[in-house]
């Protein structure tokens, strides 16, 4: 703080921003509802604001297994593929309504979760980020042959939500605003469910688990099986993210389950602050802004965010949001 | 019955592919510690880097000695900048670090030789096809299993015979005995993630009369890799070589009998051995972490 | 088995690869009694100590704990059994505060898969931690990051993380290594007392110090039982004088 003396203006200044910091790092919910109530009035298109917050839901449904439980997956595509394809295929084809099918959804990607974890857990350490890729590519590849169910690769069309009605009220989900609120209402479900699970006597596991695991097994925790829930509930909150995202597309592409869909979720944990609340948000709207951004002059832009990812991993391994936190010690 | 024998020696070619990829990433591994995302990337790279030399020179034997030369000695640059700072961090960091340079490979190769893919044909001198004895099978294949086999035994018999394959070893086992000794080791992983990246190059190159090249090649290259390591047991060179094997003939009769099922049929097999054997079929028990 | 008897090695070996580490060890621990495992470097000592805490599986041979053979048993089932322990590099969960290490080990024996009450919910358990930080010393530092403690305050720190699963059997592993003289005699107290109410095993380098609090001393060397018995008779032993004591004026 002395350092900071010299500089009167600037004193004011940063104490203002960090008491800001302050406030939404200790009231992470009631941040959140009034972020999420003005975030679209920032963005240049509403529909860019929904992206960011589907896709920064299913950063912080990684966010959970990696920066919480400290295992690093490479296959969290599978979990928001089989929840949009979940949600689509039982709102397509079996005609059932969208509330319905967004559960349908969050429970395939849940169970595939539970699977795929009770196969990957087996692998301890950097092996788990190999086997969790090389199962994600098997559901990619089953569910790019079983055309009949999932159209293949030209993606499940038609899942066309127009009028939802809800406690009542008739509402048009085709507009814009419309659509960002509603998903937004599920979103802030969603994080509340997280801060509890983080606040619970098993996020307390969670977190020794990724400060020193031979520790947290010597305590008496079944470190295998705490890992297997989170990885699991990790699941569950891409699912649901997988769900949001088929209804606010209405088509679920391929890509969804594609191997750079896995790694779109390590990127934006990484820019924006793994193990942190926010962190995941952060990072879906940085590199969701610089693809929005770039592309107007570039098909290339992915040359942008590969470099700035390797410039955070040798210099700022903690993220945006991590990094300035630590900077205003919180 | 003849069929099911030509189809099991198309799969032995095809998993030469596999076995010289999964020991690039073996070797850099169980040297480094440290798994290459950007593996298939460096396989690309190796394909576009063939496909433009043989381009120049018309000459394939030239090509093939160049490909791993050229894409070695990008892996030895990648390691001494970007990975070296990162030994003695945490794990996941080198793997992060290799996954953000696999994006910037396959955008600088898009930006140069564009977004679609280049056709490569068999080279003249390896047309054509062989009678053994059950069948015809392409002369290409055959040079796929005998170049392997050559490069396998290169490879062993430096790892075994030569002083500097001894120092190799020995770092793999405990980097502090090497220190030592005197030796410097961080010159011994700049020449063996050169020769990890190198021979994946080579394997880039050598698919490319089968599947022709494209930025995106990589990609299900890395997963299949990964599945030779996990099956054949991480960091042991044996284990790739009979996993490799293992996955391009399981691949190939699959597509006999089930074609739809042959992309999806080694992600099983890897299941099926992480479920009876966790360490993979090579590995040591323990040395999994 | 004799009923005093609380934990008992049967012809206990370890191999690795085709080193063996510890051969045919047997030994009866009785309940209450503060017991030192000594020998010279390369004795087996961490390796045996390692069967003790399940960190290890033998290759052969029966740990009995309680009448009940435990050799085999996942580490975490340990702690559920009534056996603890603390490492002999010091480890402790670096960048949470004291209080929420000792809460977290705390936590281990009451909840561990509640994923939706907040863990202040718990009261006992907070409780009980803020009782042992009380007992080793640590109430004062209770909302630091346990990273910022000094070496010796992390030992006891990791001894009151052992102590919050309400051990019937406590294995310290070196734990005054590394300290002050100052930081040891506090240590030693703190032994002295936890084995009042519990049955205490330790490896220990220092041999003033076993020889002064310790009731019973094991002596391995090479891997096998050298000699076992009260601290004077292993003083005193012949054996033991040539192979280890010798070396040294005890």
């Amino acid at each position: 703080m002395s350092m900071l003396a010299s500089e009167p203006v600037k004193v004011a200044e940063e104490s203002v921003f960090r008491r800001v910091l302050l406030l939404i790092a200790r009231h992470r919910m009631l941040s959140v509802t009034v972020l999420l109530l003005v975030f679209p009035l920032f963005m240049p298109y509403t529909s860019l604001a929904i992206n960011i917050l589907v896709l920064g839901l299913y950063a912080v449904g990684f966010n959970l297994m990696f920066g919480y439980a400290g295992a690093l997956s490479f296959g969290h595509a599978a979990f928001l593929g089989m929840g949009a394809y979940g949600c689509g295929i039982a709102f397509v084809k079996f005609g059932i309504p969208w509330l319905p099918s967004i559960g349908i959804g969050v429970l395939v990607a849940t169970a595939l979760a539970f699977v795929m974890g009770y196969l990957a857990i087996r692998t301890r350490g950097i092996y788990f980020a190999m086997v969790t890729l090389a199962l994600s590519q098997l559901v990619y590849y089953t569910v790019f042959q079983a055309r009949t169910w999932t159209g293949g690769d030209d993606g499940l069309r038609g899942v066309n939500l127009a009028k939802i009605n809800l406690v009542g009220f008739e509402f048009n989900f085709l507009n814009p605003t419309v659509r960002y609120y509603v998903i937004g209402a599920f979103v802030l479900f969603a994080l509340w469910l997280l801060s509890r699970i983080l606040e619970s006597p098993f996020g307390a596991v969670l977190e020794g688990l990724r400060e020193n695991e031979a520790r947290a097994r010597a305590c008496g925790y079944d470190v295998s099986r705490a890992r297997l829930i989170a990885f699991t509930l990790s699941g569950m909150f891409c699912g649901l993210a997988g769900a949001l995202y088929a209804l606010h597309l209405s088509i679920v592409p391929i890509e969804t389950l594609h191997y750079t869909m896995s790694g779109l979720a390590v990127m934006m944990a990484i820019l924006g602050g793994m193990g942190t609340f926010f962190g995941p948000f952060v990072g879906a709207a940085t590199i969701l802004l610089i693809e929005d951004l770039v592309s107007l002059w570039t098909v290339h832009w992915q040359l942008f965010v590969g470099a700035i990812f390797i410039v955070f991993v040798l210099f700022f391994p903690k993220g945006i949001w991590g990094s300035l936190l630590e900077r205003l010690r919180l | 019955m003849d069929l099911l024998l030509t189809q099991l020696a198309t799969g032995l070619a095809l998993g030469s592919i596999y076995v010289i990829v999964g020991l690039g990433l073996s070797l850099i591994f169980g040297m480094l510690h440290v798994v290459n995302f950007a593996h298939g990337a460096f396989f690309m790279v190796g394909g576009y880097v063939g496909v433009f030399v043989f381009a120049k020179t018309g000459n394939f034997w030239f090509s093939l000695v160049a490909v791993p030369l050229v894409v070695g000695v990008i892996g030895m640059a990648v390691e001494r900048v970007l990975i070296r700072p990162l030994y003695g961090r945490n794990i996941d960091d080198p793997l992060l670090l290799t996954f953000g340079l696999s994006y910037i490979f396959v955008e600088v190769i898009r930006i140069t030789f564009g977004l679609e893919g280049i056709p490569f044909g068999t080279p003249r001198e390896l047309r054509g096809a062989v009678d053994i004895g059950v069948g015809f099978i392409p002369l290409y294949r055959i040079f796929l299993v005998a170049l392997t086999a050559a490069i396998l035994i290169a490879l062993w018999l430096f790892l075994e015979k030569t002083s500097y394959g001894l120092i190799v070893r020995a770092g793999a086992r405990d980097p502090e005995i090497v220190r030592v000794l005197g030796i410097d080791i961080s010159r011994v992983w700049l020449f063996v993630f050169g020769l990890g990246t190198g021979i994946a190059g080579l394997a880039g190159f050598l698919s490319a009369p089968i599947q022709s090249v494209n930025p995106d090649m990589g990609v299900p290259v890395l997963a299949e890799a990964f599945v030779v390591t996990v099956v054949g047991g991480m960091g042991s060179l044996v284990g790739s070589v009979v996993a490799g094997l293992l996955v391009g003939v399981v691949v190939s009769i699959t597509s006999l009998f089930a074609p739809d099922m042959a992309r999806v049929s080694i992600f099983i097999l890897m299941a099926v051995v992480l479920l009876v054997r966790p360490q993979g079929l090579f590995g040591r028990k323990g040395a999994m972490g | 088995m004799n009923s005093d008897t609380f934990l008992e090695t049967k012809a206990v070996t370890k191999k690795f690869g085709d080193f063996t580490a510890v051969r045919d060890v047997s030994v009866k621990f009785k309940r209450g009694e503060l017991t030192a495992i000594i020998g010279p470097n390369g004795a087996g000592k961490s390796t045996y100590f390692n069967l003790l805490t399940g960190a290890f599986t033998p290759t052969s041979g029966e740990i009995v704990f309680n009448g009940i053979d435990i050799a085999g048993q996942p580490q975490h089932r340990y702690t559920h059994l009534g056996i603890a322990k603390s490492f002999q590099i010091t480890t402790v969960f670096p960048y949470l505060s004291v209080f929420e290490n000792v809460r977290l080990a705390a936590q281990a024996r009451v909840v561990t898969f509640d994923l939706f009450r907040p863990r202040t919910a718990y009261r006992e358990v907070s409780e009980k931690a803020d009782e042992i930080l009380r007992r080793v010393n640590l109430i004062g530092q209770r909302e630091r990051i346990a990273a910022k403690l000094s070496h010796g305050e992390q030992r006891s720190l990791e001894i009151g993380m052992a102590l919050a699963a309400d051990p019937t059997l406590l294995l310290l592993d070196e734990p005054t290594a590394g300290m002050s003289p100052e930081e040891t005699r506090d240590m030693i107290d703190l032994i002295v007392t936890l084995s009042a109410d519990r049955t205490v095993i330790l490896v220990e380098h220092k041999m003033k110090l076993v020889m002064s609090i310790c009731k019973k001393i094991i002596v391995l060397h090479q891997g096998g039982l050298l000699a076992e018995g009260a601290p004077d008779d292993v003083r005193h032993n012949d054996t033991v004088k040539r192979v280890y004591l010798g070396q040294k004026a005890v």
